[in-house]
């Protein structure tokens, strides 16, 4: 907007003042119509006349206007045709081509007496303001005069309307001064005559929502000016916002209305060139708000944005017809227009205010140059009264120290990052699918996690890659939020809620997850905080409000969670076991716990029941320290943030707990409890005594990082509140500690996420995987062994799945794919036949007298056994040496045998001396010969027929399922049984596919599943926003 | 009014709460790092497969006959699979079954120098040998115990270039998948590593074996050790002689580092041993010896006090009269050595030592009839030991209990023997231990056309047959 300045006195000639006809639409308005008519008596212009239209008001509101205007000057319609089609009645009446300026006014607006003399005067009497078109009142509040509502009004480049208004904002004459304006609110708009013959009438379609603003626009663009004038004063109601009209239909949402008018209004008043990019920016950025209105769950904005757009291209035939007429009396280029219009990107208001803010109190500072201790004071003074913006802004320089070596365009790799596939699609194809076409095969679903990754994937401009980066970039972030919105709702301290999330975020479980790429475990992290508000707030004293809604919000984070890491349920039972135990209420809490389980076992029922049929391999993680004092400082394995430092978190937990007040003293035991607890299941996990279905010591240390966090938040505002009345003591010595144990603390994980090697990186895979990365064509699968205790497996070997146990000569191990551990394996285990055969294969690969492991591994299709350098106990290593089909390769950094026992992962057999046992008779396989010439496959998944040339024995290495049909020359042949757990079939020459007859049972229970999420995200959704 | 009472005190009763938590974490890390530690990981559970491999570079030439035996010692049939290897494609592998406490004598190709087989055996462990008898120009009989492993350093110490018209050959097998890089340097008197650009990074093709000529790249050195190395996949390496006048020797090298202590047994032969030594160290090595014989036991003059240089390769000499054994002593763990025996006629046999154990499969080295089998048995311990002989099957006969003295070598009975001459023999010893060998005549007129000698296969312990 521009300020016009200084406003030209009335002529002294004796001009005649313009006639101005009032044009008042009114429906329904009985209850205020008076005063609205009165402050139109009241007016001195003296060339004034006024019109009402009554829109098919059912109140009195037309006998009303009769009895104050008289019969001729009442227009009653039949029906509600909206402010612009009153208007345009108005309009067929002589008088009004007859008037100088037409003022359209709503029946809830009074004018103050010299409110339409200085309109006039406005658009009359300014020196060097010419053609002015529309001239507005500065509006304020019905009920309070001091409220402002309109000071006249702009839009973003897309039409979007912007005030300059704060909400509440008081009248103190901030906005006293004629402004030049982009539109003024039709509530009580001046109009020349000129202006309206140029612009035409109102777009009727608009039904009153935004028409002004169409309007003005066309004005514009016919080379009027609009203005708005302080002098006149206009009281407006608001009636239909306030809700005290009868709705004749439904009313949506302003945003709906907003975009609508918006839209068209660029359709209409854009010229060619701008609409050619502003169009595709408009759709690009529109997406991404539909995107974000999603993922917020605030569904019924979305809706209501497409409903919008949708509008938009039904009435699309009229809004090119008003386009002709618009751009027909074209005057000025659009850049005139877009002078009056805001930045498109605007900063939240309550930022802009915060930067005020702060402007200010940095200047303070500035007063008093030669007071240091005084500047230092304020200086920390600044930090404790913006502690959020403080917070965020330490914590966005963190994220992009931590991620800089993320940026940039080459895969990253390493750690324990799963291989994504190339394209998004595989993920919903993998989703879909009725059988599982990773590692072993068989046909457990996958996980929803998987349709989270594809959609992050497609997002991510369709590359896995960028995808893979935007998770571990975006996770630790969401983490750090989500944790300080919890501590924040449960303390209403924002400032000890900022720290203990911090302390969160920048602890050795957290960081040495997102070193290891372990994007479901930072899932996990970041699942954690608001797992725990809605425990704290389901067994708190106050029911929360909206109990089914609260429920079902839990399912929905422990759904989120288990669908990656489905071990995370061994935390939040811990937690959930404090809360119910410590609770004054259980009863209630219970239900909504169990409303809450309920609701994730049905949102993630492929993995619940995957966890029910075999919980070990579901919940299990056989990575973890057994070194106590790692435990102890939360760390799970080695890494750039195992060091010392990190016991800065248990420490300041501690202090915390000591130092908590009555009030949050029960928040804090349970906090301590589960933190004890544990840590000490942590290193029971590591160490080996506890059931692989409880073994998870990654699970538990986040878990215990989030309690000793909680400790912090809870116990912190106790340690540093009424310090200074307090006489020295432990409480001093208490917060001193600390201070500096959080600040050295905090500040060496700083600095550690800024100079640290992450474990993934740009080519975070050894150099050595070329060896088997690069080996021949043709899928086949990897076995990783290592040490018996230890960490994950060399890039891209992820985490181990078992651990075979033969005294000194016990190792860890795991099979993947040839490109390592795969994503599509999110939160799904490894479980079936074929896992068991595997075990005891590898069992007697280490303990056992065979000296054929490769003859074993190979109807696994397992073509390398990989292990780290020194990463292989002396006893396998002599076994691995001994085995007369296991060839060594040279690779540096890498110990890799070469299977040249191998087999394909499918293939017909011609050998008739050479058949696939049924069972899995070790030494039966053990003495099978080679196999001679064979006859590869595509994989079954692919279901794609083949050729063959000679019948043989078919062999399909994935696990056995009676579904599976092979079709050979149209016949279909049931498989049998091969090695005990996969599949073999006699085939003849001719065409061979393999089908999967249970395909529908999995479409529909992805459609099932896509159903039950739509209907929780809607339960939980948002509540439309104003 | 106190802090507490106006409510800014800390809580005495949190404080302790805290004080204990710290003190239960501090103390649980130090009772778990100290007294508990990671849970003790159990042992392997039963092996439900066995299985292994033989292999046997046993080498060849014009109308030779190898033929491989296999010993069942066990209470289980095992199933072998053969297959012999040369410088071409592999043969087609056959498959057989050998029954408990049996043996199989199976002939394979043995038609060029660098014949090699191997045996791969399921369910049962077996002992494999071979026997291999020289024919077209050449004549002979020479048997070796095949090697139970493959490995990427061999000690090959049996080599002689000294007469120009005999042949020696280093013959080396690739029986895997992969491609073996392989160098060869052999050592001699002349102190210095022979090492030759053919015999240097050369590539064995999988399933392939190859026979080095000893006297192409060595001559007039009367002991031409072998060092096979492969930088690249595993080998086995063997030494096979043949001598111009009639008589064949083959030796299994040493895998990796020897023992320390070998003793090789000998017997019936003409009166003179030889020790081939190699060293593969740098530095000079100090070694000694003993000859075990019937009733006494001496000194071997030759070798003791001795210390050879690095890297060269050395012959001592002792006669012998009667059953005689040499116990060979050295404190480096890079030496090597292989005896050489004489026949009373022209042939010769070599043999490696091997350390005591309590039980041995004894593979006949008679190659056909007329025969005088001989099997010579060496106890180079404190303690007698009681050992009983018995036949495997298709033999049949009765067992038979002999005790070797301590430090002494004593022959089995010579009916035991002559019941089933070919016949492998199964030795265990109730207490003590000892080494066995075979060492027999074979052929000709009097049965003494033909000498052979071979070492014992000690028997795992997990495989030794229960009484």
């Amino acid at each position: 907007m521009t300020t016009t300045v200084g406003a030209r006195p009335a002529s002294s000639d004796a001009t005649r003042d313009p006639s101005v006809l009032v044009v008042l639409v009114a429906r329904d308005a009985a209850r205020w119509l008076r005063q609205s008519l009165q402050s139109l008596a009241t007016q001195t212009h003296p060339r004034l006349g006024v019109v009402a239209v009554d829109n098919a008001s059912t109140d009195g509101t037309a006998v009303l206007l009769q009895q104050a205007l008289g019969e001729r000057r009442v227009i009653r319609l039949r029906h509600n045709v909206g402010l612009a089609g009153a208007i345009r009645s108005a309009m067929e009446l002589p008088a009004v081509g007859a008037t100088d300026y037409l003022l359209v006014m709503h029946d809830d607006t009074a004018l103050a007496p010299d409110a339409v003399a200085r309109m006039v005067e406005a658009a009359e009497g300014i020196r060097g303001v010419e053609r002015v078109g529309i001239v507005g009142p500065k509006v304020v509040d019905w009920v309070d005069p001091r409220l402002l509502r309109e000071v006249g009004r702009s839009t973003d480049r897309f039409g979007h309307p912007y005030t300059p208004l704060q909400d509440g904002e008081l009248d103190q004459g901030q906005y006293d001064r004629v402004l030049e304006v982009l539109f003024v609110s039709s509530c009580a708009m001046l109009i020349s005559r000129e202006a309206l013959k140029r612009a035409g009438a109102f777009d009727e379609r608009f039904a009153g929502h935004h028409d002004d603003l169409d309007f003005c626009w066309r004005a514009r663009l016919a080379g009027f000016r609009v203005l708005m004038t302080p002098l006149a004063v206009a009281l407006h109601r608001g009636a239909g916002a306030r809700g005290e009209r009868p709705q004749e239909h439904r009313r949506r949402s302003s945003r709906y209305y907003a975009e609508r008018a918006a839209l068209a209004s660029m359709l209409k008043d854009y010229g060619i060139p701008t609409l050619l990019w502003l169009m595709p920016v408009y759709t690009v950025l529109g997406l991404a708000r539909l995107a974000y209105l999603a993922v917020s769950r605030r569904f019924e904005d979305a809706f209501d944005l497409i409903a919008a757009w949708a509008w938009n291209i039904v009435h699309l035939p009229g809004t090119l017809r008003r386009r002709v007429r618009a751009q027909s009396v074209r005057a000025v280029r659009d850049r005139s227009v877009r002078r009056f219009m805001a930045a498109t990107f605007r900063v939240p208001r309550w930022f802009e205010r915060a930067e005020e803010f702060l402007e200010e109190d940095l200047e303070s500072i500035g007063v008093e140059p030669d007071a240091p201790l005084l500047r230092r004071r304020r200086a920390a003074h600044i930090a404790l009264g913006h502690p959020v913006l403080l917070g965020s802004i330490i914590g966005a320089t963190l994220l992009a120290a931590a991620v800089r070596h993320l940026l940039g365009p080459e895969t990253i790799g390493g750690g324990a990052l799963p291989v994504f596939p190339e394209s998004a699609d595989a993920f919903f194809h993998e989703l879909l699918s009725g059988v599982r076409t990773t590692v072993l095969g068989g046909t457990q679903p996958a996980s929803p996690a998987v349709a989270a990754l594809g959609a992050t994937s497609w997002l991510s401009f369709g590359s896995t890659a960028v995808a893979t980066k935007v998770l571990l970039g975006a996770l630790p972030a969401v983490a750090g939020v989500l944790a300080y919105r919890s501590f924040a709702r449960q303390t209403s301290l924002p400032a000890t809620a900022i720290v203990a999330a911090m302390a969160y975020v920048l602890s050795g479980a957290v960081l040495w997850s997102f070193s290891e790429g372990r994007i479901a475990l930072l899932v996990g992290v970041a699942a954690l905080p608001v797992v725990w508000e809605r425990f704290d707030g389901a067994f708190g004293r106050r029911r929360p409000e909206r109990a089914v809604r609260y429920g079902v919000g839990l399912g929905v984070a422990l759904a989120i969670a288990v669908s990656f890491l489905p071990g995370v349920l061994l935390g939040v039972g811990l937690i959930a076991l404090a809360h119910v135990v410590t609770a004054r209420r259980p009863d209630r809490g219970l239900l909504l716990t169990v409303l809450g389980t309920a609701t994730a076992a049905v949102l993630a029922f492929p993995v619940v029941r995957e966890l029910v049929g075999a919980p070990g391999p579901s919940l299990a993680s056989f990575v973890g320290s057994e070194d106590p004092w790692k435990v102890l400082r939360l760390v799970p394995g080695d890494g750039p943030t195992s060091w010392l430092a990190s016991a800065f978190l248990p420490i300041a937990a501690v202090i915390c707990f000591a130092a908590a007040e009555r009030e949050s003293r029960g928040r804090s035991w349970r906090a301590m409890s589960v933190a004890v607890a544990a840590t000490a299941l942590a290193w029971l996990s590591a160490a080996g005594y506890l059931p692989d279905a409880l073994t998870n010591a990654p699970v538990y240390l986040i878990t215990a990082a989030f309690a000793e966090a909680a400790v912090i938040a809870y116990g912190a505002s106790g340690l540093v509140s009424g310090l200074a009345r307090q006489a020295f003591g432990t409480r001093q010595l208490a917060a001193a500690g600390f201070a500096i144990i959080l600040g050295v603390g905090l500040g060496a994980q700083a600095i550690q996420v800024t100079l640290a090697e992450w474990a993934v990186r740009p080519n975070g895979v050894p150099p050595a995987w070329t060896v088997v990365e690069s080996s021949g064509r043709g899928e086949f699968r990897i076995l990783w062994i290592g040490h018996a205790r230890g960490d994950r497996f060399p890039a891209p070997g992820g985490d181990p799945i078992g651990i075979a146990e033969a005294g000194d000569a016990s190792v860890r191990f795991s099979i993947t794919d040839r490109m390592g551990a795969n994503a599509l394996d999110t939160g799904r285990p490894s479980s079936g036949p074929g896992y068991s055969y595997l075990r005891s294969v590898v069992a007697e690969l280490v303990g056992g007298q065979t000296g054929h492991a490769g003859s074993l591994l190979g109807p696994l299709g397992v073509r390398f056994v990989v292990a780290g350098d020194d990463d292989v106990p002396d006893a396998v290593f002599d076994r691995l040496n001994a085995q007369a089909d296991l060839d060594r390769l040279p690779a540096g950094g890498l110990t890799i045998y070469r299977n040249s026992a191998a087999l394909p992962g499918a293939f017909v057999a011609s050998d008739s001396a050479w058949t696939a046992p049924e069972s899995a008779d070790l030494l039966e396989i053990a003495e099978l010969p080679a196999v001679g010439h064979v006859r590869r496959l595509p994989a079954p998944e692919t279901f794609q027929p083949v050729n063959i040339d000679a019948s043989g024995e078919a062999i399909v290495l994935d696990q056995f399922d009676s579904a599976w049909r092979a079709r050979n020359d149209g016949e279909e042949i049931e498989p049998r049984a091969a090695f005990g757990w996969a599949m073999a079939a006699d085939v003849e020459a001719g065409s061979l596919a393999f089908d999967y007859t249970r395909q529908w049972a999995r479409t529909v229970e992805m459609a099932v599943l896509g159903f039950l999420w739509l209907v929780a995200l809607w339960v939980t959704r948002r509540p439309v926003s104003a | 009014m106190g802090d507490q009472a106006a409510g800014v005190g800390m809580s005495r009763g949190q404080l302790v709460a805290a004080l204990l938590v710290a003190a239960l974490a501090v103390g649980g890390a130090v009772f778990a790092d100290r007294d508990v530690g990671p849970k003790g990981l159990d042992a392997a559970p039963l092996s439900s497969v066995a299985s292994g491999e033989w292999f046997c570079p046993h080498g060849g030439g014009d109308d030779w006959e190898v033929e491989l035996q296999v010993a069942n010692p066990g209470a289980s049939p095992a199933t072998i699979r053969l297959q012999t290897l040369g410088g071409r494609r592999p043969d087609e592998s056959t498959t057989a079954t050998v029954e408990p406490g049996s043996t199989l004598r199976v002939e394979v190709p043995a038609d060029a120098r660098e014949r090699a087989s191997t045996v791969e055996w399921f369910g049962q462990w077996v002992a494999v040998g071979w026997v291999a008898h020289a024919g077209g120009e050449e004549g002979g009989v020479a048997a070796e115990p095949c090697a139970p492993a493959a490995g990427g350093r061999w000690l090959v110490p049996d080599g002689t270039s000294a007469e120009e018209e005999n042949r020696d050959f280093v013959v080396v097998m690739n029986p895997f998948s992969g491609d073996a890089v392989v160098s060869i340097a052999f050592l001699s008197e002349r102190n210095v590593p022979t090492r030759h650009s053919d015999l240097t990074d050369v590539v064995l093709p999988s399933h392939r074996s190859l026979a080095v000529p000893v006297s192409d790249y060595v001559l007039r050195e009367r002991t031409v050790s072998a060092l096979v190395e492969a930088s690249v996949g595993r080998v086995v390496a063997a030494s096979l002689g043949v001598v111009q006048t009639g008589g064949i020797r083959s030796a299994i090298g040493y895998l990796g580092r020897p023992p320390s202590q070998l003793v090789f047994p000998g017997g019936d032969d003409a009166g003179r041993a030889e020790l081939a030594v190699m060293s593969t160290g740098l530095q000079r090595v100090s070694l000694a010896g003993e000859l075990l014989e019937r009733d006494a036991d001496r000194p071997f003059a030759g070798l003791a006090d001795s210390s050879p240089p690095g890297e060269s390769g050395r012959t001592y000499q002792a006669t012998t009269t009667g059953p005689t054994s040499v116990l060979f002593t050295t404190e480096s763990s890079g030496i090597a050595a292989a005896r050489r025996t004489y026949g009373v006629v022209s042939d010769q046999g070599s043999t490696g030592g091997a350390p005591p154990a309590g039980a041995w499969v004894v593979f006949s080295t008679v190659d056909g009839s007329p025969s005088r089998p001989g099997l010579v048995l060496a106890n180079p311990g404190q303690e007698p030991a009681e050992v009983t002989l018995s036949h495997m099957a298709p033999a049949t006969g009765a067992p038979v209990r002999i005790t070797v003295p301590p430090q002494r070598s004593v022959v089995a009975p010579r009916r035991f023997l002559e019941a089933e001459p070919s016949g492998a023999v199964l030795a265990t010893s109730e207490s003590g231990t000892f080494v066995p060998a075979s060492a027999s005549y074979s052929l000709g007129r009097e049965g003494l056309a033909t000498y052979a000698v071979a070492l014992g296969i000690p028997i795992p312990s997990q495989w030794i047959p229960a009484e």
